[in-house]
């Protein structure tokens, strides 16, 4: 019997691949966002509202990566909008890895894109434990889904640059304390940016849409 | 389930360096598991014996270290390891804490025959 020493991360060929993703987002100046959220939360209808007010008050263009175990319900309705779009199936994978992105990247356009969206597979576990490249990570919360998540689910929260508070028109039909959303959140992750919007009416789209577009111009201006 | 991705990297990794040192067969493998890193050890445990079959760490044991994260509470100071998400402080009670590390994961040695 020998012992052999390893010490190396398990997840290095998908860090190693998210770095090539991270510099390739880089060279093109483009902002990376990975939206993660439980399945119907509302994460395509965000993008429905969010890309067409990026384009019109900002003239920002972004293309979009659908994450789904099966089908191409959302990346259609992506394309319906007008914007480049590839839809990705995992196939009972619960999860988007590195090496998916980086697949997916060569089937959108190099250069016109300020953003990439990564719509992210629809579950509140597993996309929290890789990174695919992104500059942001945005998770969504559903009013409906209820105000204990950020405690059930803490580690993708606990990873979160922005929390958008969905479907806030619901908010007096159920129960649901936002302000116990808020504390739980900013324990998890002190420097959240937390909005509230309900994508379905268009309440709150405009803040996370000028959210997005400074950190785009951000990214732009780096050196 | 994204245990059973965590798995098949382990092996893959485990594979690597069992072809550069000609190892016959693998029986052991010791990796460390954040307590913050959102995996399950008994998910794991389950996903590579699964996995291992018909690879060199067929029939491997795999042991499975736990790490914690640190704490700092923001009220009193107190630094303190901490194994849950949401701590309270030690000291003084407070829910105020700071949490860094605890989500490593790491292949740390095998074993070879």
């Amino acid at each position: 019997m020998m012992k052999i020493r390893i010490v190396q991360s398990i997840l290095a060929d998908n860090a190693r691949l998210a770095a090539r993703n991270r510099e390739l987002f880089g060279a093109r100046r483009v902002l990376c966002v990975n939206m993660m959220s439980s399945p119907g939360a509302g994460k395509t209808t965000i993008l429905e509202k969010t890309l067409p007010y990026l384009e019109e008050r900002h003239g920002l263009s972004a293309g979009v990566i659908e994450g789904d175990i099966e089908g191409s319900e959302d990346g259609l309705r992506i394309e319906r909008l007008g914007a480049p779009v590839v839809q990705l199936n995992t196939r009972g994978a619960c999860h988007l890895d590195a090496s998916m992105v980086a697949k997916a990247l060569e089937d959108l356009p190099a250069e016109g894109l300020d953003l990439i969206i990564i719509e992210n597979v629809g579950n509140l576990v597993c996309p929290a434990e890789f990174d695919l490249g992104e500059d942001l990570r945005a998770v969504v919360l559903s009013v409906p889904e209820g105000d204990d998540k950020p405690s059930k689910y803490p580690a993708i929260f606990r990873k979160a640059n922005v929390l958008l508070i969905n479907k806030i028109d619901l908010v007096h039909h159920v129960q649901f304390s936002r302000e116990r959303v808020r504390a739980v959140s900013r324990r998890l992750a002190p420097k959240v940016a937390i909005m509230e919007l309900a994508a379905a009416t268009g309440e709150g789209v405009a803040a996370f849409g000028d959210h997005l577009a400074q950190a785009a111009r951000a990214k732009k201006e780096a050196r | 389930m994204h245990e059973a991705s965590i798995a098949q990297s382990i092996l893959d990794i485990v594979a690597r360096h069992a072809d550069g040192a000609r190892a016959g067969r693998v029986t052991r493998v010791t990796v460390t598991v954040g307590a913050l890193a959102a995996v399950v050890p008994e998910c794991l445990r389950f996903a590579f014996e699964a996995l291992a079959r018909g690879t060199c760490a067929e029939r491997a044991a795999l042991d499975i270290r736990e790490c914690e994260g640190r704490g700092a509470c923001r009220a009193c100071g107190a630094e303190f390891p901490v194994k849950e998400f949401l701590p309270v402080c030690e000291r003084c009670g407070s829910p105020d804490v700071g949490v860094s590390g605890g989500d490593a994961l790491t292949v740390d040695s095998m074993d070879i025959e």
